[in-house]
């Protein structure tokens, strides 16, 4: 597998035009973060983040799981589902969720498998998955201690909010081992064969290097 | 082995490997956010503000041994509404959403609680009373200003 640097030119486009996936991949996420709302730690979200890098990359990389977020945050604060954090807290942390999602995106984009469809290649994903989703509840529960859990009446120090994130990091990596292999089975097939009802097309775009 | 039946053992391998996977992380996440186990506490007292107005409960023997147990026994017992909400499985816990008919998000304020002093650190539900035990909710700012309540 090769590390790529990361470059805002996106990857050469496949079966779909990249912009049509990049909606698809936002509607998928979106749509997957209201539906689970209920359920703490188990969102979409993650998934097309790196999809997203892997299949598109580029400026793909920033603009999709910040159209998820901003789509899905405004939806929610907009229909009252959303939390006590004030207007500055919601920056504070949400500086560290969007930046997150982009960093999982980016770690999709630099460690992406050859694009065929393969179980291979979802095994793969499913693998890269797993540490861009404990870097980003790193981050985050850093995040959440510098802005809001140090301070008064909490005066929690990192290690005890790291220790709470514990539980909430295994359903999050749960959730990714969920959602990347269905969501990566279904783009990429996308990405490599075309709409289904388009017609017979060869067996992949590959347009990556070795793993 | 032929190729595609090659390919349909390793997709059912990974198949299965994945499932495992998943089952024992949501398990370990349970097994981490644990339910504390029933018990019967004594001389608990429970005090709820509200934006001018306060209850007050006292409680001799109960098995309502958790923060969130002990409001609700008291919006029984003293007839007042408690409307809660409750997140699914595996980190299922509770959310009070209103108190005697004051809802969270009013004037900017959200039912908060502590127990003994301490802001609550978990859902709740999860937190545990002991004998003697104060507990506080309060219609308040979140994050609260004040270092205590």
């Amino acid at each position: 597998m090769n590390v790529r640097s990361f470059s805002l030119r996106p990857h050469k486009r496949g079966k779909v035009p990249p912009w049509k996936l990049a909606l698809l991949l936002i509607a998928a996420g979106v749509l997957g973060r209201l539906v689970l709302w209920e359920m703490p730690n188990v969102e979409p979200v993650m998934a097309v983040a790196l999809i997203a890098g892997m299949l598109l990359g580029g400026y793909y990389v920033i603009l999709v799981p910040v159209a998820v977020m901003v789509g899905t945050d405004v939806l929610t604060y907009a229909l009252g589902w959303s939390g006590a954090y004030s207007p500055v807290q919601i920056l504070g942390l949400g500086a560290f969720v969007y930046s997150g999602f982009v960093l999982a995106a980016a770690i999709g984009q630099a460690y992406r498998p050859r694009l065929l469809f393969r179980t291979r290649t979802i095994a793969v994903m499913a693998r890269i998955s797993i540490p861009a989703t404990i870097l980003f509840d790193l981050w985050t529960a850093f995040g959440d201690w510098l802005a809001i859990s140090r301070h008064p009446p909490m005066n929690w120090s990192l290690g005890q909010v790291l220790e709470m994130q514990v539980p909430f990091t295994l359903v999050h990596l749960a959730s990714s081992l969920i959602f990347v292999p269905i969501f990566g089975t279904l783009f990429l097939y996308l990405h490599t064969h075309g709409w289904p009802m388009a017609g017979p097309s060869p067996s992949g775009t590959d347009d990556s290097g070795p793993e | 082995m032929p190729g595609d039946a090659w390919s349909r053992w390793r997709a059912f391998a990974f198949f299965a490997v994945l499932l495992v996977a998943i089952a024992v992380l949501f398990a370990g996440a349970s097994a981490l956010y644990r339910v504390p186990p029933a018990a019967v506490v004594h001389d608990v007292h429970l005090r709820v503000e509200g934006p001018g107005w306060t209850i007050e409960y006292r409680a001799d023997t109960t098995p309502n041994s958790t923060a969130y147990a002990i409001l609700a026994e008291a919006a029984d017992r003293l007839g007042f509404v408690l409307d809660a909400r409750r997140y699914v499985a595996p980190l299922d816990s509770v959310l009070v959403e209103s108190i005697n008919g004051t809802r969270n998000g009013e004037d900017g304020l959200w039912w908060l609680y502590w127990v003994d002093g301490a802001y609550g650190d978990v859902g709740a539900d999860r937190k545990a009373l002991h004998d003697g035990s104060d507990v506080l909710w309060a219609f308040r700012e979140y994050p609260p200003r004040e270092a205590s309540p």
